[in-house]
């Protein structure tokens, strides 16, 4: 397929993501403004990573792409109507974890589009996306020998494939309250030929410590949904050996469908993390750029820390 | 904001609202917004992002005191005509 055109954009070495530029100017041409603003903002190597993870994207969506458009459609829609919501009511539309479930989580039709829509955020919006970047090349490379991973809400996978691809990773135990959650990564992960070394475990990281002595631990997208998220930074504590590493990644004010509880800021975090046994090693944060580009008070906070 | 004369009897009237709120807004804009066309997709030409779409969108529901759910309206139907729309079959 030849190279869409976006000004000041060369997708000719990165096809996967080509081909989905390509599927949005046919369904969406309106969204064209927006992708070409977004990826005109990406380094050549963070489009070589953008390029991989539509890679993987079209490996879980199994070749339902058209499909996988109208649900990211879908989600950015509901973005919009949550955002809206948030900035009248200053408060997020679902303050209960319980609400999330009934109104989302258990129905397996609005989830399925939910979380495919959510899939394709993950190549254009950098709120999303960047986490991911910062995961594979500031994160993962902070273990020179063989390490063993815990992934608390793994959903899609993506960020386990990401550690599991590395020769020296182990394992990971995936640990997720719904049990269809982590039937769902295994499934994208015995797609990615992974599966034999991922460990699903149907669990509350507000209840108990998965594991003891885990190497590293990633929690990406889920401390804005529990319901106590200081015991489920305690938990993540006592999962981890001592100078075991931590990767957090939070939205701080801005809101989805699924966000229950509004972090005003990083420091409200940094606060638990320090409380709970953990020191901040390194911070980064990802300014959501809208859905035509702009930029609002909110972003996806990441953090590594080590337990002391 | 800048004051606004809308009667919300008629569609001109809700264009010289929305132009004049984006004017109050984006005044570095002004000349993009005033050339804006009625059929044209607010955010799809790159005029405005979705973050002022959506103070737009609230604006307008002051003003009108018509709900507007962003979720229901179709994304190719976020221009002037496409909101003229929406809101004028909710206010009777
Ligand atoms: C939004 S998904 C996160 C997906 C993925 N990590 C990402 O970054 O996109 C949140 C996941 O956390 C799970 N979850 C919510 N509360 C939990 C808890 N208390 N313990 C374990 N998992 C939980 C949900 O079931 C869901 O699968």
């Amino acid at each position: 397929m030849a190279a869409p055109s976006l000004t000041g954009v060369d997708l000719t070495a990165a096809p996967s993501l080509a081909r989905f530029v390509e599927l949005i100017r046919e369904r969406w041409p309106t969204h064209m403004a927006f992708v070409g603003r977004n990826l005109a903002a990406r380094s050549n190597a963070e489009i070589r990573f953008l390029d991989d993870m539509a890679r993987r994207i079209l490996i879980v969506s199994e070749g339902r792409t058209l499909a996988a458009i109208d649900s990211y459609r879908d989600v950015c829609a509901q973005y919009l109507r949550a955002e809206m919501e948030y900035r009248k009511k200053k408060r997020y539309v679902n303050d209960k974890f319980d609400d999330v479930v009934s109104s989302l989580y258990d129905h397996s039709d609005r989830m399925n589009s939910y979380m495919t829509g959510l899939l394709l955020s993950v190549i254009f919006w950098w709120q999303n996306s960047g986490p991911y970047y910062f995961l594979k090349t500031e994160f993962l490379t902070m273990f020179d020998e063989a390490f063993a991973l815990v992934e608390v809400g793994p959903g899609h996978g993506l960020g386990s494939s990401l550690a599991l691809e590395l020769p020296n990773c182990t394992g990971i135990t995936g640990l997720d309250i719904s049990a269809e959650s982590i039937a769902m990564t295994q499934a994208c992960l015995r797609r990615f030929g992974h599966a034999d070394r991922f460990f699903g475990k149907v669990g509350d990281i507000c209840v108990d410590a998965p594991v003891r002595d885990a190497d590293g631990m990633v929690i990406s997208q889920v401390l804005e949904i529990v319901s106590d998220p200081v015991s489920a930074l305690r938990n993540a504590r006592a999962s981890l050996r001592d100078g075991g590493l931590l990767f957090l990644n939070a939205p701080v004010n801005f809101a989805a469908p699924d966000h229950i509880r509004r972090w005003g800021s990083a420091d409200e975090i940094d606060a638990i993390l320090d409380r709970v046994g953990f020191k901040l090693v390194k911070q980064k944060r990802y300014a959501p750029s809208s859905i035509a580009g702009g930029e609002t008070q909110g972003y996806s906070y990441v953090a590594v820390c080590s337990a002391v | 904001m800048k004051e606004c004369e809308w009667t919300m009897d008629s569609e001109r009237a809700f264009e010289a609202f929305v132009k004049s709120y984006l004017g109050s807004r984006m005044p570095e804009m002004e000349a993009s917004i005033a050339a804006l066309e009625s059929q044209t997709n607010l955010i799809g030409s790159g005029v405005i992002d979705s973050f002022i779409f959506i103070d737009l969108c609230l604006a307008i529901e002051e003003e009108s005191r018509v709900p507007l759910d962003v979720a229901e309206i179709d994304f190719d139907q976020f221009s002037i005509s496409g909101l003229w729309s929406y809101v004028s079959a909710r206010r009777s």
